[in-house]
């Protein structure tokens, strides 16, 4: 798979070859400006391609119109690294949001200003599940980074996906936090059968909670194999700086 | 491998600005601006003296003794004509403002965003027919904002008659044309995340307008709406210069009257109006934002 940058000669990713299963939950290491965010998103059918194929269930994005790529991605739940919540709305309006890719844009609406009452107790439920019941009704942009970072998750999870990409997921809260809602994350896939693909700064958290671990650099996957077969000296060749350079 | 330092990139913000300094000294030469023109004529320092002498001592009374028979008080005559500036201004904002929107939203780019994932072929060929659509409703909206209220109002005049349609159409038509132009522009610059997140679960393009695009813009949009009212209340004002019976009809009778006191009751009125209407917008602003 290649996704070009416009604007810049380079690819941002090559030679990209991923295959994952139904149920998986993997996470996506690398430094910055490796093509971790890239990746997620045109995995969520959110990014176009120059080159290459990405299919979901057997079926190439390239393939579908634009009314089953909608529908493909109401299937595909998406935790965005900046939140990306409707900011003037409430936390309520904010997780109903996450439906309003399978209703009619009236349908849609009326969902958002008259709000079903199950709506409402099964977004309590989610918000309750992530420790953040009480924000059910208050303005999204009073939350702080972790409770936006939750909702934004909450959103994901009211869509009712069959898989959620998240992206730097607990960038924005401290480590302990963090851990609790990687935690949270990974029991809530493993109940509902989701399959969850987490890209994460943090090599450790990775390590430590993960089956699988893809390591990108520079736009190319370094390894990606079972967590039990890497070791430290793959993490700290994925991380090592080149010569003469600040990162990426 | 280490880039070149090639030096201070060039200098052409200083053009730019050495450009538009050049247009405003010739602007000044061709029109032969001299401060020399702001001395006054004869007798001109004595009506300046009266009018401004005016402003301390505007009039709560009719200026002159003799008041035609029947004529109600002055108070009375000012509110009404206050009130009635206020009308027109509704009125066209009440007509300007849905068109305006309609026409903003098929104007902004993000009316007609395409999806980024979608077949190549299939973007191309319907970003052509985005853009042809969007430029010639631009070209429309321009049309609509390229004469202003008080030409219109003329032109209705001579077709029309005076009658309160004329007037609020003549404001109505190029208030339409800002409306639109502003609110394409404010859903354009407003941040998308919130429209990406809503593409990513799956939302159509209209839904993803309406709840990812349109709230970034309402505050700002909002905003915008009582400012263009409170032009409104300004140009319906003026309009009474024309015979409409809003606050500039006896501002200018009373002008022409040399009751300088009459006028400035008139003018501290509307500065009272348009003082009521910035509190009323900034404190619902603060609803909105924070």
């Amino acid at each position: 798979m290649v996704v070009d940058n416009r604007g810049e000669r380079k690819p941002i990713l090559q030679g990209v070859d991923i295959a994952v299963r139904p149920g998986e939950c993997l996470a996506l290491v690398g430094p910055s400006g490796a093509g971790k965010t890239t990746l997620l998103r045109a995995l969520a059918a959110g990014q176009g391609t120059t080159a290459g194929t990405i299919a979901v269930d057997g079926r190439e994005l390239d393939s579908l119109n634009s009314h089953g790529l909608r529908a493909l991605r109401t299937q595909l739940g998406f935790v965005h690294q900046d939140h990306c919540l409707i900011p003037s709305l409430r936390v309520s309006h904010n997780v109903l949001a996450g439906k309003l890719g399978q209703r009619s844009l009236l349908a849609g609406a009326r969902s958002m200003v008259f709000p079903r009452r199950a709506d409402l107790e099964q977004a309590h439920a989610l918000l309750d599940d992530l420790g953040i019941a009480d924000k059910l009704f208050q303005r999204a942009d009073r939350l702080s980074g972790g409770e936006a970072q939750r909702v934004a998750l909450a959103r994901a999870l009211f869509q009712e996906p069959r898989a959620i990409l998240a992206d730097e997921p607990v960038a924005a809260v401290d480590p302990a936090r963090g851990r609790d809602l990687i935690e949270r994350m990974l029991e809530l896939a493993r109940r509902r059968g989701l399959t969850l693909i987490v890209s994460l700064h943090d090599v450790d958290m990775a390590r430590s909670f993960f089956p699988r671990c893809v390591g990108l650099r520079a736009g190319r996957v370094v390894f990606d194999r079972p967590t039990g077969e890497l070791d430290d000296a793959d993490f700290t060749e994925l991380y090592e700086l080149e010569r003469g350079s600040i990162g990426a | 491998m280490r880039e070149r330092w090639t030096g201070v990139p060039g200098g052409r913000r200083t053009g730019v600005l050495a450009a538009l300094a050049l247009v405003g000294i010739v602007a000044w030469v061709q029109l032969g601006l001299a401060p020399s023109s702001l001395v006054p004529r004869p007798g001109g320092v004595q009506i300046a003296r009266n009018f401004f002498a005016g402003a301390l001592s505007p009039a709560l009374d009719y200026q002159a003794g003799d008041v035609p028979a029947g004529a109600p008080p002055f108070l009375l005559r000012l509110l009404s004509a206050l009130w009635s500036t206020i009308l027109y201004a509704a009125a066209a904002v009440a007509l300007a403002l849905p068109a305006g929107l309609l026409l903003g939203f098929l104007a902004s780019s993000s009316w007609w965003a395409v999806d980024p994932v979608c077949g190549s072929r299939r973007r191309a060929r319907r970003s052509a027919l985005a853009g042809t659509a969007q430029a010639l409703l631009r070209v429309f909206i321009a049309a609509l904002r390229s004469v202003h209220e008080l030409l219109w109002a003329v032109v209705f005049l001579a077709a029309m008659g005076l009658s309160p349609v004329t007037g609020v159409l003549a404001l109505a038509i190029p208030y339409s044309g800002t409306f639109a132009k502003v609110f394409s522009e404010m859903l354009d610059e407003a941040p998308t995340d919130s429209a990406r997140a809503l593409r990513g679960v799956g939302a159509a393009p209209a839904t993803i307008f309406l709840w990812g695009n349109l709230p970034r813009a309402l505050p700002d949009m909002a905003a915008y709406v009582f400012y263009r009212f409170e032009c409104a209340i300004r140009a319906s004002a003026v309009l009474g210069f024309f015979g409409f019976p809003t606050i500039g009809y006896f501002l200018r009778a009373s002008f022409e009257d040399t009751q300088y006191r009459e006028v400035w009751s008139y003018l501290y009125a509307l500065l009272a109006l348009v003082l009521l209407l910035e509190v009323w917008s900034s404190a619902l602003r603060r609803r909105f934002v924070a």
